[in-house]
């Protein structure tokens, strides 16, 4: 964040400067931070199981209500993800084509509940040909993005929560994958994360390191240097289609791990891995500093971390430790 | 010097046409003699001055209804050489001179007359144009004073037997300048045997003057000229030895205003604004640059650097040309610098609408920067140091005829901002943010007929970054390095052949090359590198007096290599949100040609107070396959002397962007997007000072590219209208004084097809508001202030968001398009210059203060990664910009 601060000073250098707004990785109120999938991709009878990550400032998230529905195709960013049909009218479409077996059209809804599952919701040759359809009707909405039904088909999880008081609405790309053979995305998972006083403040650690995965008490007043237990591995290799060659290419997955805290303050909001330009180790560390008073009643802090893979995969690590 | 002019109302005065229904019957007796209201005093020849000569010009003048001079006729013209009073001789002797030319009297006389008006005369109450005789008389002004009495008392100086050897000579010049000053006259005189002596000379056409056969000793000197301090010193005179000096005489005032005076052009718009080199380097906040002064002329909106918005178009829809030539980039990075320099430009041309048939392809405006015309006298040089960046720019004669000159820029603001960026940031300058350009000018002129002017224009910016950590700029961001480099140059070839008075041809070949790049890693790209090749020519010439006509031909040409790796690019109306990286398209094109070529024709005719200039252009553009025919026409009517009507109308067309005719991007089917143009105005000169200029203007845009449903892409269905009034009120320089006034009330709107609701164009500003001036102080002090008050852009609201897991980002919904508007915006610029003469430099020191009172500006908006909350992101706060330029 400090350094996020010295680039924002420099943009203030040509174009005047702003006042400060609500960081988006110091936790206050009621926030969604983010939406997994345990199948970030899925193959036909799968499903996945949606779930989202929830923080606030109260350090408890009860009360909370969902509202989950999914859609093979929305209004976009500007519509608000809203659904462009109706399950009435997609299964009209569906309808006039007389397939050899009846298909049906889930519903859209998909429940109530904290996680909730999402099963492929047709035949595969059904999700081939809704793809190629797509890709062939002259007047599909503008705001309808062209899937490139290279064995996949991307639909929309969207879920709607609310604490009572403030409500958030949030969107999530499943990918329904079809084709024999076809590569599948995992997610990416961390498995721990560490933490050592940083004393002299160069943004490695020269204390003692602390297994953040067990209880742990921090020092207030204290800079502390994160480490996530991320490797490489995490980072899958797919194939993919130069743009400039039309060739083939396998390349790794870009990963993006996004921090998180409730009390003080981080020194990086993001960080991440980029084969063969920034190196992992990047990827796994900051810096925590922890305030002399914590506004919080049980003494408590939180680190939360959610690592991406920039094609759907998404997980999450959260830690809380206590503060003396 | 005195001259009189003497009409006399004889005989000979009678009408000599009738106009219009209330005119009389020719044999009507004149009821009202003419009578001088504006008297215009003739230029005495320097030459004839200098050899003491008289002369009486008579003449017959032709005074139209409305007073105005219509001919001049010479009868008779007879000089007189002066006749020395004996006090006079005795006090001074005879003044010798060693060039004598033609006096110049009748072409003096008649330039006088021409400019002068009258009081039309009158028969039976209507006026009438007449024919009047006029004798302007050339009286010499009585000799300078001798030097005080104090060191000379009386003189006895015999008339010398013949010319003699030249044995004191000198050059005069000014000082700080070195400009030859002509027509001074320097005396030399001492005190003999208690009686004062002298002799007297005028400076010649080259600045030169000489005495004969002085007798040895000391002798003082004082030159004398008007307009400049009198130079006081002393030489010494040795038997057998010339002394040659050289005197640097010290004007009144160094305002840059007056330093060139050029002839007006005959205006053949409805708008032209022209504006000196002179002018735009001292307008306070643009930091002297040629094209962002244009953001303070009449229906020119503040676009926040950068571009240039007329008249409710878009950036891309004004033509920006150096003498024709199309250029691709005008601003340097940041938009804070035009790729122009003002000391390679004489002025600029900007149009903001109704412009001739020898510009077309763009539906805006136009602009049009005119490169110095050098002049093979002596060196000038000029550097010129400032916060921002260093400039120098040399001049040099090349024998009589040629002259050639060199200029470059460089900035150093990356290098303030490398050293300001802390070692420990995670964003590392591979390249700091820098911009140069360089230009080589040169003129031949090897005879009247014949003229050739080269110019060469370069210009390289350069931005590279290394990012440490890039997801913590971006999350989308999948690479390290960003780059940004634009580099293009181009020369012109220009040929100027004037055969006679009545007819020119202006040939002008233009190549180049541009480069320009974009690169985020391998996540996008955006590479282009053309050559372009561009032909110009016009051939002017006037068949009778009244009418000329121009046959021109306007050709283009470009080969390009482009490569785009990219999301679709925002469009103009479309709200300002996140874009989805990883929605990139990829297109390539390699080797492609594209040709446009333009043969056009137009008339300027003159039927008494009557000027229409009719012109048609046929264009052709091959990236769309398409031609359009674009009939313009332009009208002035003088009422009065100092009333003139103006009206115009015309069509333009303009091919779609490039990325819009590309297949992936947008649509290779597109049509021209066309445009009519309609204005209508009147220009008063209450004082001769003083201009008022007000226009109301109506544009109807046609077959707007607009984005459609995938896989058109793009199509012609969009519509615009923009709407409004102008006004501009100008004092020219007089008593210390110059400046403007603008005032555009204006309405642009959009529809994004034929069944979409009107919106408000981006860019809407419904009030703009400009003033600025400049007051020029004894001792060579100038103040200026520029002062802005405009309407706050529209912009779309967001209403709600929605968080999208992909990007890690909320997406913003957005509410009615550009429904609302930016706070007012208001500024006060100021400059303050102070310069100091020495003999053969100036030394200049400025301080610009950019917003002085400090205003916070809202730009746009920031939002919280919700967009629940915002905060206004402010412009420039109060901003000194510090210089020194030295010239000679």
């Amino acid at each position: 964040m400090k350094k996020r601060l010295c680039l924002i000073a420099l943009v203030c250098g040509a174009a005047g400067c702003m006042d400060e707004l609500p960081s988006y990785n110091e936790i206050e109120g009621f926030r969604l931070l983010a939406v997994g999938a345990d199948k970030p991709w899925i193959l036909p009878e799968e499903t996945a199981e949606m779930s989202v990550l929830l923080a606030s400032d109260t350090s408890t998230t009860t009360g909370v209500t969902f509202d989950w529905s999914w859609c093979p195709f929305t209004s976009g960013s500007a519509g608000g993800y809203e659904c462009a049909v109706t399950r009435d009218e997609l299964q009209a479409q569906i309808d006039m084509f007389e397939a050899p077996v009846p298909i049906v059209v889930p519903p859209f809804e998909l429940g109530t509940t904290a996680t909730v599952g999402f099963t492929y919701p047709f035949d595969e040759l059904v999700v081939q040909g809704f793809c190629d359809a797509l890709t062939m009707i002259d007047d599909v909405p503008a705001f309808v993005s062209i899937p490139s039904c290279d064995n996949r088909l991307p639909i929309t999880i969207r879920v709607e929560v609310s604490n009572g008081t403030e409500r958030i609405v949030a969107v999530k790309e499943v990918q329904l994958v079809f084709g024999f053979g076809a590569e599948v995305n995992t997610n990416p998972v961390a498995t721990g994360m560490s933490a050592s006083l940083d004393t002299n403040e160069d943004g490695e650690g020269d204390g003692e390191t602390l297994d953040l995965d067990t209880p742990q008490t921090l020092e207030r007043s204290s800079d502390y240097a994160l480490t996530l237990d991320l490797t490489e591995a995490q980072s899958q290799s797919f194939t993919r289609e130069d743009p400039a060659t039309m060739m083939d290419e396998t390349v790794r997955e870009v990963l993006t791990v996004t921090w998180f805290v409730r009390g003080g303050e981080l020194d990086s909001g993001r960080t991440g891995f980029i084969d063969g330009q920034v190196p992992i180790d990047i990827a796994q560390s900051n810096v925590w500093s922890i305030p002399a008073e914590v506004d919080f009643e049980d003494d408590t802090a939180e680190v939360i971390v959610v690592v991406r893979d920039g094609r759907g995969g998404t997980s999450w690590l959260r830690r809380t430790v206590r503060l003396q | 010097m005195k001259h009189t002019a003497l009409f006399t109302l004889a005989l000979l005065f009678a009408p000599v046409a009738a106009s219009a229904q209330e005119a009389p019957p020719e044999d009507a007796p004149i009821t009202k003699l003419p009578k001088i209201k504006e008297f215009v005093e003739a230029v005495y020849p320097p030459t004839a001055l200098r050899d003491r000569m008289a002369a009486q010009v008579v003449l017959q003048i032709d005074l139209s209804a409305e007073g105005s001079v219509e001919n001049v006729i010479v009868v008779s013209s007879a000089t007189t050489a002066e006749t020395l009073s004996a006090t006079t001789a005795e006090i001074l002797g005879v003044v010798r001179s060693s060039t004598i030319t033609d006096w110049g009297f009748v072409a003096s006389a008649t330039t006088a007359v021409a400019q002068m008006t009258f009081e039309p005369a009158e028969a039976g109450g209507v006026p009438v144009p007449v024919r009047i005789p006029f004798t302007y008389n050339f009286s010499l002004p009585p000799q300078p004073l001798p030097p005080p009495p104090s060191t000379v008392s009386t003189a006895t100086v015999a008339e010398e037997p013949g010319p003699g050897i030249v044995n004191f000579s000198g050059t005069l010049r000014e000082r700080g300048t070195r400009t030859l000053v002509v027509g001074a006259v320097v005396t030399v005189f001492r005190t003999e045997g208690g009686e004062a002596g002298g002799y007297e000379a005028v400076t010649n056409d080259e600045g030169k003057f000489e005495f004969y056969d002085l007798t040895p000793g000391q002798w003082k000197v004082l030159a004398e000229a008007p307009g400049y301090y009198p130079l006081r010193t002393a030489e010494t005179v040795v038997v057998n030895q010339a002394t040659d000096v050289t005197y640097y005489i010290e004007k009144g005032s160094y305002n840059p205003y007056d330093v060139v005076v050029e002839a007006t052009r005959v205006k053949k718009e409805v708008n032209r604004r022209t504006l000196t080199a002179a002018e735009i380097v001292r307008v306070p906040g643009t930091l002297g640059d040629p094209v962002q002064v244009v953001e303070n002329l009449p229906g020119v909106a503040r676009s926040g650097g950068g571009q240039i918005i007329v008249r409710g178009s878009g950036p891309q829809d004004t033509g920006v040309y150096v003498d024709g030539v199309e250029i691709p980039i005008i601003y340097h990075f940041g938009g804070l610098k035009s790729v122009l320099p003002a000391d390679v430009i004489d002025s600029i041309d900007f149009y903001p609408g109704n412009f001739s048939v020898k510009y077309g392809r763009a539906t805006g405006g136009v602009f049009d920067g005119h490169i110095r015309r050098l002049k093979p006298d002596q060196l000038h040089g000029a550097l010129e140091v400032s916060l921002l960046d260093s400039s120098l720019f040399l001049e040099m004669p090349i024998g009589d005829n040629a002259a050639i000159a060199v200029a470059g820029r460089r900035s150093y603001i990356g290098s303030v901002i490398s050293a300001v960026t802390p070692d420990d940031a995670s964003v590392s300058l591979v390249s700091a943010p820098r911009y140069y350009d360089y230009h080589v000018l040169a003129n031949w002129r090897p005879s009247a007929k014949h003229e050739l002017r080269f110019y060469f224009l370069g210009s390289d910016d350069i931005f590279e970054l290394l990012f440490e950590n890039p997801a913590e700029i971006s999350p989308q961001f999948q690479s390290a390095n960003l780059s940004l480099g634009t580099n293009f140059q181009r020369g012109t070839l220009e040929y100027n052949y004037t055969p006679s008075e009545k007819v020119r041809n202006k040939l002008t070949l233009a190549v180049g090359r541009d480069a320009l790049g974009f690169r985020l890693g391998d996540q996008f790209r955006f590479e282009l590198e053309s050559y372009s090749f561009q032909v110009r020519n016009a051939f002017d010439w006037e068949l009778e007096d009244w009418l000329t006509v121009t046959f021109g031909v306007d050709y283009r040409a470009f080969l390009a290599d482009v490569e785009v790796l990219a999301p679709r690019p925002p469009r103009e109306g479309e709200p300002v949100g996140n874009t989805n990286a990883t929605d990139t398209l990829f297109t390539k094109v390699e080797g492609v040609w594209d040709h446009a070529i333009a043969p056009y024709f137009e008339a300027v005719m003159q039927f008494g107070d009557l000027q229409l200039v009719p012109g048609v252009r046929f264009d052709y553009f091959q990236d769309t396959d398409s031609f359009s025919v674009d009939p313009r026409i332009v009208a002035r009517y003088k009422l009065t002397d100092q009333w003139t009507a103006k009206a115009g109308v015309g069509v333009v067309h303009q091919a779609p962007e490039p990325v819009d005719t590309d297949p992936v991007f947008g649509n290779p089917n597109l049509a021209l997007i066309r445009g009519v143009q309609y204005s209508l105005g009147a220009e008063w000169y209450p004082l001769d000072h003083i201009k008022i200029d007000g226009t109301v203007f109506y544009k109807d845009l046609q077959d707007l590219v607009v984005r459609v449903p995938a896989p058109v892409n793009v199509d012609n269905i969009g519509l615009g209208q923009v709407y409004g009034f102008e006004l501009f009120l100008e004092h020219k320089f007089n008593d210390n004084f110059r400046g403007w006034l603008t005032y555009t009330l204006n309405r642009a709107q959009r529809q994004d097809g034929p069944n979409e609701p009107t919106r408000l164009f981006d860019f809407d500003q419904t009030h703009i508001l400009a003033i600025v001036a400049s007051y020029v102080l004894p001792e060579n002090w100038e103040i200026g202030l520029r002062w802005r008050l405009v309407s706050g852009n529209p912009y779309t609201p967001f209403i709600d968001a929605v968080y999208n897991d992909a990007i890690d980002q909320y997406d913003p919904v957005s509410g009615p398009v550009n429904s609302d508007r930016l706070p007012l915006f208001h500024q006060l610029d100021l400059r303050v210059d102070k310069s100091w003469v020495f003999d053969y430099w100036k030394l200049t020191a400025y301080l610009s203060l950019i917003n002085s009172y400090n205003r916070t500006n809202t730009e746009g908006f920031q939002y919280s990664f919700d967009y629940s909350q915002r905060t206004p992101i402010q412009g420039l706060p109060i901003f000194p910009i510090l210089g020194v330029r030295g010239e000679f």
